[in-house]
């Protein structure tokens, strides 16, 4: 059998200490602003609102020799992911950089994007040319959000943009600058869980009421996909950027079944009411709206489930292989690549995402 | 084969009056001095689409726009509220493959009829 061809897409650089990363890029103003706050003298109480009950997300086996967290030396990550399953690319989404959307000051979140981005360029890309990144944004300002998509739109191994969801639907005009700079340099728009959803003011609130444990939250997950997914469509992002695309980074995606059997249900009924969507959502979906594959979910009968599954949510256009290194639920282990259908294997594993992040991801990997 | 559904005053100007042909219930609409005659019988579910509202729709748009258009052709059936054209029986905005069924309709003398197969 011939080697899989192995997109990643969804993997997790982490910055062991944030401020002393991030000093060398930001501007004096910011190192004196930021610079003078103090976290609490003392931790009152442990972790409340999710902490994992294993302590942290990160896995202990992924942690580097050298010393540092799980994730923070990219050279490991080479040795310890990369090498280890001949992944031939993958895409970073630095998951630090998603609090952004929990931060209060937008000029703030603004500076702090542009630092973490440049840390990222100069720290990862220069690696390992298998590592790609989204660049991350903070969606508050969306104008200067959209300047920092112009600035590094031309930058080696930049593939896609990464916004993190703020308590505003992603299909709202809020973020409209956002999507013209990503869809006019030609990026598509990356979505990952912020991490801190139903944790604070200004981002994404769970239904119906506060799940209590972390347990809960990680079910929950999906609430926030299936509402922005129909968001983007019924508010007529797609037509109103036509070239512009979509990935939505482990909100899982067995949702996606009845979430857009429901939408395609619903225009039929409702079309009146939002007449610029012009054609049946599954149909926007399969050309431009893609989702990662991890965690996937492993019922009793784990083997109907994924074939099944994989064949109504279209997986042959619209699912992209992801493992979430170095979190915890990860799908790393070939075991999880076996059990893709045969006839979709090549697809999930590298040729959608090939396409997706097409022009910049193509040059290296394989054709 | 032609069937005559009677006579035209039995088909007030501005709506739609549903008859019994045969096996069938139709429904003719008399509307800005033209007839239309169609299978009162929903594609998606086979309700009775002549008793759901009868007039216009917003029309395909850019985002953000709207245009309301197709003032008395379109009929909107009262269970799920699938749209379709009284005039060639298709969908509205292509939300359905499927047809409402039409009949060509005419007025001879003083009755109205139409082409219809297998009623």
């Amino acid at each position: 059998m011939s080697r899989d061809r192995v997109i990643d897409c969804d993997v997790h650089p982490v910055i062991p200490d944030v401020g002393a990363s991030l000093k060398p890029y930001m501007t004096r103003e910011f190192i004196a602003r930021l610079g003078a706050r103090q976290p609490p003298p003392a931790e009152p109480l442990p972790g409340n609102r999710f902490s994992h009950p294993g302590g942290n997300v990160l896995r202990p086996d992924a942690a580097p020799p050298n010393g540092g967290p799980p994730g923070s030396d990219p050279a490991f990550v080479v040795e310890d992911l990369l090498d280890r399953y001949d992944v031939d690319a993958c895409i970073l989404t630095p998951i630090q950089t998603a609090a952004l959307a929990a931060w209060s000051v937008p000029l703030e979140a603004t500076s702090l994007a542009q630092a973490f981005n440049d840390f990222f360029v100069d720290h990862w890309l220069s690696v390992d040319p298998r590592f790609n990144m989204a660049l991350v944004v903070a969606p508050q300002d969306a104008h200067a959000a959209a300047a920092e998509v112009r600035r590094l739109a031309g930058t080696p191994g930049v593939v896609g943009v990464w916004v993190p969801i703020l308590d505003i639907l992603l299909g709202q005009e809020h973020y409209h600058p956002i999507y013209e700079a990503a869809q006019e340099v030609g990026l598509p728009i990356v979505l990952h869980g912020n991490g801190t959803e139903g944790m604070f003011h200004g981002t994404p609130r769970f239904a119906s009421g506060q799940p209590r444990t972390y347990a809960e939250r990680h079910v929950g997950f999906f609430q926030i996909g299936i509402a922005n997914l129909s968001s983007i469509i019924f508010e007529g992002v797609l037509e109103r950027f036509p070239t512009l695309n979509f990935a939505f980074t482990e909100y899982g995606w067995s949702w996606a079944v009845s979430s857009i059997a429901r939408m395609d249900m619903s225009w039929k009924a409702a079309r009146r009411e939002v007449p610029w969507v012009h054609k049946l959502p599954s149909e926007y979906v399969a050309e431009r709206i893609r989702f990662t594959t991890q965690p996937i979910e492993e019922p009793e009968d784990k083997r109907t489930y994924i074939e099944n599954m994989t064949r109504l949510v279209n997986g042959g256009q619209t699912l992209m292989f992801s493992t979430d290194y170095p979190h915890w639920d990860n799908d790393e282990s070939p075991r999880v690549r076996l059990a893709l259908p045969d006839e979709y294997r090549d697809k999930i594993l590298f040729e959608n995402a090939n396409q997706f992040y097409k022009p910049r991801l193509a040059a290296k990997v394989p054709a | 084969m032609r069937h005559r559904l009677g006579s035209l005053d039995a088909f007030p100007e501005g709506g739609c009056t549903v008859v019994q042909v045969g096996r069938r219930s139709v429904g003719v609409f008399n509307v800005d001095g033209r007839l239309y005659a169609v299978r009162n019988s929903c594609p998606h579910h086979g309700a009775p689409i002549c008793m759901g509202q009868f007039g216009g729709t917003m029309l395909p748009s850019a985002p953000g726009e709207l245009s309301y258009g197709m003032e008395n052709k379109v009929l909107r059936c009262p269970w799920h509220g699938w749209e379709y054209s009284i005039e060639d029986g298709s969908s509205v905005g292509g939300i359905d493959r499927s047809r409402l069924v039409t009949y060509p309709v005419s007025i001879e003398g003083d009755d109205v009829v139409i082409e219809a197969k297998g009623l």
